[in-house]
């Protein structure tokens, strides 16, 4: 037995190092109490232990015991203690056996990616539970999950679920690799894998979906698209990713076609505004006003009236408040987080306009930015796109209109360059198999 | 796929029924405008029907690759060089003379070394794309625009100020014979198909159908280009404007739209086409110039730099400082000339890309 190793262990007291003798021979027990279950070191090796008579019948005992394997004369037993096994030490030889003490396997609610009338739970923190949840969902030989290591110390357990007969086999070996080669200490987190198998450091737009609802992954792995489940995360990373799939919320597929379409074409239309709306503010008031009717660019400036400065600055006035907002309304604890709305509403609404710090149409405008900001069903997208209107409003300040056309063209074709997985990320024609009947087109 | 063949046709149609074109048909508009455009339309709809089938040879093979196929290396690099140089020179006169436009009509008090600059900073940023990322662009801003086109069009023929005396003054002067320069602007808008040069690479396995839209589509633009300018500003002043359908869209009004002026919607629209127009002329060009050269990065100073991005560097600085230096008749001078050597290029591109379809295809026999 490696005793240097038992005994760096035992500097921590939840480390149990324990001799069982039943009168006739003694075994000896390594485990940790805070990852073993007692329940199984019970039933599995201190009761057969009790009515055992010899060493060699108790070894029998243990061999044919689920989860139960021998150990190699001179391995480490370290990884697999902190793994939650229980190393059994008879007469020198070693076994160990699987004894973990479940994580926390609640399926909550969902609670970031709501649906009206579709399923109502998440996935949940284990990942055993989450695999379950997905098999049992997809019932399907065809299902693999390929385990896999993430992070040289937080050894985060993971899985790669596909449909192998839909997953395009060049893809899952892109990503098997990637999740081979990734060099970092702790993954904790989906979003963070994202970042660690993307080559550039510098990305945008997500090119991975993170969902936390077990149907869209379902659908997206009869798709042939892949899964990447973590422990310790609702989250899974669903890849390749089309634009489209941050667009449609799985509400899509359970409402009638004419619903969803204009549903989609609605959120269309608010990542049009969200992007565009503070630039195109500031290029017509500081530029063209007279592109729209008179009487429109008349209220307009009567509005403006008090304001002293140029557009621009009440434009990054007013978006920083929303952006202040929203970013502590998420972070603040959930009984503060009310306090802060209920002042920053005061401050956005009338309060600023009349203390003729911006324009009462600013406020419209900023509003209805964050308002549709919030129809992009998955988070990570509203957040990449959240970003996109300041690079606009610098143009419109430099360029005007013709800056904010320039820069929409620009967003539009570095969104087309990108690929997820080999997959062109933005067309119009995505082309992906319709498997829920709400999306269709010709195989790409 | 061969939807984006016809985005590339269309955009090129579009773009240059707006700008020089309607311009130089303007002038000659009593000295056989009308008999040059029709041999235009069919010589343009023969030019692009042939092409293309005689690029259906070829599956996934761009000019470069054919060239390589058959000619040797001292032909092939000058003559890639300076297709190349083409495109890049139609690219620029449509991102000067936009932004001439954008001065004029949009934003008279910006200086016009600054228009200059957004453009050629964005036409440098957006060359050096994917040739595939750039087709998927082309669908996506000409299928959000086709239906404000559609509108304005409608909008100017059923327009109660439109004037049909003067177009039938104008069929008076159907059968002067054409001439030579009213005929090159007439084909020019057909020129798109030429795009194929490089993009027929991405085509795999494209068979163009539907090439009866060629003509109908020509047919149908070149029209109420040529026909509504004449019809809304009249036969005899129509000549006085410089930009010809700019000053045609301001004279249209939408009395209930929340923008009252239709020349501000068309200038959106025109803003979004040119850059795409641009992106695509200057694509070709600076993936050209890498074939040419024949290594993709060329180390400056120690340090790697892409090909792609030289020249599309170069190409944007020489527009910046001859956008600069030019004038509007400087620019309509330099057009003129540059449409007859358009032509000929034209005209043998088309004929030696035929040459080689045809040997390809005894080759295939043999073999």
């Amino acid at each position: 037995m490696d005793q240097k190793a038992v005994e760096y262990l035992q500097r921590s007291h939840d480390f149990r190092k324990e001799t069982l003798d039943n009168g006739r021979f003694k075994i000896e027990l390594l485990y940790f109490t805070t990852l073993c279950k007692p329940d199984i070191i019970q039933k599995e090796i201190a009761h057969p232990f009790l009515l055992t008579d010899t060493p060699e019948a108790f070894e029998t005992v243990l061999s044919s015991a689920l989860f139960c394997k021998s150990m190699e004369e001179d391995a480490d037993p370290t990884e697999s203690l902190l793994e939650g096994f229980v190393v059994i030490v008879l007469n020198g030889k070693r076994f160990k056996l699987r004894a973990p003490k479940p994580g926390n396997d609640k399926i909550g609610e969902a609670v970031i990616e709501t649906t009206l009338q579709g399923p109502q739970s998440a996935l949940s923190e284990d990942i055993d539970t989450n695999l379950m949840i997905l098999r049992r969902r997809y019932p399907s030989a065809d299902l693999v999950a390929e385990s896999f290591k993430l992070g040289k110390v937080s050894q985060t357990q993971s899985y790669l679920v596909y449909d192998r007969s839909k997953a395009v086999p060049q893809v899952i070996d892109d990503i098997r690799g990637k999740l081979q080669r990734i060099d970092a200490d702790v993954v904790a987190s989906a979003g963070q894998v994202e970042a660690l198998i993307t080559g550039t450091k510098y990305r945008w737009i997500p090119i991975m979906t993170i969902s936390e609802r077990p149907d869209r992954a379902i659908f997206n792995l009869a798709q042939g698209k892949f899964l990447i489940v973590l422990d310790g995360t609702p989250f899974v990373l669903i890849a390749p990713a089309v634009f489209f799939d941050f667009v449609s919320a799985m509400d899509d597929v359970y409402q009638s076609f004419v619903v969803t379409r204009s549903l989609v074409m609605l959120r269309y239309l608010g990542i049009f505004v969200t992007m565009t709306l503070p630039a195109l503010y500031v290029a017509v008031v500081s530029y063209n006003p007279e592109i729209f009717r008179v009487q429109f660019a008349l209220s307009l400036a009567g509005s403006r009236a008090a304001v002293p400065y140029p557009s621009f600055v009440e434009v990054f006035i007013m978006l920083f408040l929303i952006e202040a907002l929203l970013e502590a309304s998420l972070r603040l604890p959930r009984y503060i987080g009310s306090t802060a709305t209920t002042v920053g509403g005061l401050i956005l609404g009338q309060a600023a306009q009349q203390a003729g710090l911006v324009s009462s149409v600013m406020i419209i405008v900023t509003s209805a930015v964050a308002i549709s900001n919030f129809l992009i069903p998955i988070t990570a997208m509203s957040f990449a796109l959240r970003i996109a209107k300041y690079p606009l409003i610098v143009l419109a300040i430099m360029f005007g209109l013709t800056g904010v056309v320039c820069g929409m063209f620009a967003v539009t074709l570095y969104a087309c360059s990108l690929k997820s997985f080999g997959v062109p990320y933005f067309r119009m024609f995505i082309g992906e198999p319709a498997v829920s009947g709400y999306k269709e087109g010709d195989p790409y | 796929m061969s939807r984006y063949f016809y985005y590339l046709f269309w955009l090129s149609l579009l773009i240059n029924t707006i700008f020089f074109v309607p311009r130089l048909l303007m002038n000659e508009r009593f000295n056989g405008s009308i008999m040059s455009v029709a041999l235009g339309i069919v010589y343009g709809s023969v030019c692009a029907i042939i092409f293309v089938l005689s690029m259906n040879q070829f599956p996934g093979e761009g000019l470069p690759e054919i060239l390589k196929r058959y000619v040797p290396d001292w032909i092939r690099v000058p003559s890639l060089l300076f297709l190349g140089g083409m495109f890049a020179i139609a690219g620029s006169l449509i991102l000067i003379a936009f932004s001439m436009v954008t001065l004029r009509f949009l934003s008279p008090e910006t200086n016009p070394a600054v228009m200059l600059l957004c453009y050629c900073g964005l036409g440098c940023f957006a060359a050096c794309f994917r040739p595939s990322a750039i087709l998927n662009i082309n669908e996506i801003v000409l299928l959000v625009n086709f239906p404000f086109i559609f509108y304005i069009m409608y909008k100017s023929v059923t327009s109660r100020d439109i004037d049909w005396d003067s177009i039938q003054v104008l069929s008076d002067y159907a059968l002067k014979p054409p001439n030579l320069i009213a005929f090159a602007a007439a084909t020019y808008p057909f020129t798109g198909y030429l795009k194929l040069v490089l993009y027929n690479r991405i085509f795999k396995k494209l068979k163009i159908k539907h090439l009866w839209l060629i003509p109908l589509t020509g047919l149908l633009v070149m029209l109420s280009s040529f026909l509504s300018p004449v019809g809304l500003l009249g036969v005899d002043s129509v000549g006085e404007y410089l930009y010809t359908w700019i000053s045609t869209a301001d004279t249209l009004r939408m009395q209930f739209g929340f923008i009252q002026r239709v020349v501000f919607l068309f200038l959106f629209i025109y803003i979004g086409f040119s850059l795409l127009y641009i992106t695509t002329c200057w694509n070709i060009y600076v993936n050209f110039v890498t074939d040419a050269i024949g290594k993709t990065t060329i180390t400056v100073k120690s340090r790697k730099i892409p090909v792609q991005v030289l020249a599309s560097l170069a190409i944007s600085v020489i527009t910046l400082v001859s956008g600069f230096r030019t004038s509007d008749k400087g620019m309509l001078d330099f057009v003129i000339g540059w449409q007859y050597i358009r032509l000929a290029t034209e005209a043998l591109l088309v004929i030696s890309v035929v040459w080689f379809a045809l040997l390809r295809r005894r080759q295939k026999r043999h073999a």
